[in-house]
């Protein structure tokens, strides 16, 4: 049961993204608060649940909002994944490890995207173009990452959950 | 424990590369709706629409307390409007009441009716790189891949179409996923009211519309009025789109040219589905 609390998190987050998120645009741009969520369960959880809610994050949100199927699934995947296999190496409890991830992330998954609707000829716009929307939203990312942070350890306390249980 | 982290790398670049020939495929090929897509849309579509509500009220409601002394100015501003388009109105009409091949052309325009679908939106693209959003309304309401989805105001049982917002790309039972006009993947023909003149206009990433005309010599201005010209079979003649916000003519054969659409895509919350037949 308490397995798939955090791909319920991550559905309501997309959900929330899409829908109440949208009313409160700040220079019309969205914070990824779903990003956010898949990196926090990666680190804590490791490569196998990150890749695996990784496939989930994607697969929902390309079957929902994109016209074509696959570009979120590989890049969450990606980064669910590999963001995992870091598990052992970093300080679960210190929120830098978190602010890094996020920050370094946001970039990356908006420069992936960018790169692969590029070789699919969508014409996208020179790369100066995409810079603004790309910073505002690591920016956000990182102003929200703090107390969804909270709120996740908040969780994993009151649930009780153990890491190890994963 | 080698093995095992062989078997782990296998795994991650097999599912790697069956999303990489994931994209290339659907992204050439339209594959349509499959019945997976078809499960998830229909489940989250009541979900995704209590969510925007919820946002649409507390957003309503704020802005209205912020509004609240705009409005009667506001109301005497429209009064007057009104006065000055029915007076505006009745000459035009004098105008092509006289005229035997104006009264044929107006008589024209007016018959095109199509048979249409109210419908809200319930959700918008969670990034931001498309402009795309999602209806209440699919097959169940006979909503149709391609149809049509304008901004229009429902006066006295007749549709006024106030400008065009794009086209349906997707759909399923109680869902439909829409592409605008100002989205990347988007393209389409323009006409210019004021001389014919003809050309092309793309969204763009930041959410404007750009485009060309086909000719350099086009008597085109800023300001001038550009509706869709019916070439590219999907979207019918004479949806206004917006003005000319901005143009350049450099060395090349075309001029380049910025419109600003009609349409404001982020204050729409509910729009017209024309179910068009093809």
């Amino acid at each position: 049961m308490k397995r798939i609390i955090p791909f319920v998190i991550l559905f309501l987050s997309l959900i929330l993204q899409s829908t109440i998120l949208q009313f409160i645009k700040i220079v019309d741009i969205v914070p990824n608060v779903s990003l956010i969520f898949l990196i926090i369960f990666s680190i804590q959880l490791g490569e196998y649940y990150g890749g695996l809610l990784g496939l989930f994050l994607g697969i929902i949100t390309d079957v929902l909002y994109i016209g074509f199927f696959g570009v979120n699934t590989l890049i969450y995947f990606l980064i669910g994944y590999f963001l995992g296999t870091f598990k052992d190496n970093v300080y679960k409890e210190d929120p830098l490890t978190y602010f890094t991830a996020v920050g370094i992330l946001s970039v990356a998954y908006n420069i992936l995207f960018y790169l692969i609707i590029f070789f699919l000829k969508i014409n996208a716009g020179s790369f100066t173009s995409i810079l603004r929307p790309i910073i505002i939203e690591t920016i956000l990312n990182l102003i929200l990452l703090y107390p969804l942070l909270k709120f996740e350890f908040l969780l994993v306390d009151k649930l009780g959950i153990k890491i190890k249980d994963y | 424990m080698k093995n095992k982290k062989a078997l782990k790398r296998i795994i991650v670049i097999s599912i790697s590369v069956i999303l990489i020939i994931a994209i290339g495929y659907t992204s050439v090929y339209n594959v349509g709706t499959n019945t997976g897509e078809n499960i998830i849309g229909t489940i989250t579509s009541p979900v995704q629409k209590i969510f925007y509500n919820i946002g649409r009220i507390f957003s309503n409601s704020y802005e209205s307390i912020l509004e609240i002394y705009k409005v009667r100015e506001e109301n005497e501003q429209l009064k007057n409007r009104v006065y000055e388009l029915t007076n505006e109105n009745r000459i035009l009409q004098d105008i092509v009441e006289n005229q035997e091949y104006l009264k044929n052309e107006y008589k024209m325009r007016q018959m095109i009716e199509h048979d249409y679908e109210k419908a809200q939106i319930i959700s918008r693209d969670p990034n931001n790189w498309f402009y795309k959003f999602t209806i209440d309304k699919g097959t169940k309401n006979g909503v149709k891949i391609d149809d049509i989805i304008v901004h229009a105001a429902e006066i006295e049982e007749d549709l006024v179409v106030i400008g065009l917002v794009g086209k349906v790309i997707d759909v399923g039972s109680n869902w439909a996923k829409v592409i605008t006009i100002v989205d990347i993947n988007s393209s389409l023909s323009f006409r210019n009211i004021k001389n014919n003149s003809s050309g092309i206009l793309n969204g763009q990433i930041d959410n404007t519309i750009n485009g060309y005309t086909f000719s350099k010599d086009d008597d085109i201005r800023v300001g001038d009025a550009l509706v869709t010209s019916g070439l590219g079979e999907i979207y019918t003649q004479n949806l206004y789109i917006g003005r000319v916000s901005a143009l350049q003519r450099d060395e090349g054969l075309t001029i380049n040219i910025e419109v600003e659409p009609v349409v404001n895509f982020e204050e729409i919350h509910s729009v017209y589905v024309l179910k068009i037949d093809r």
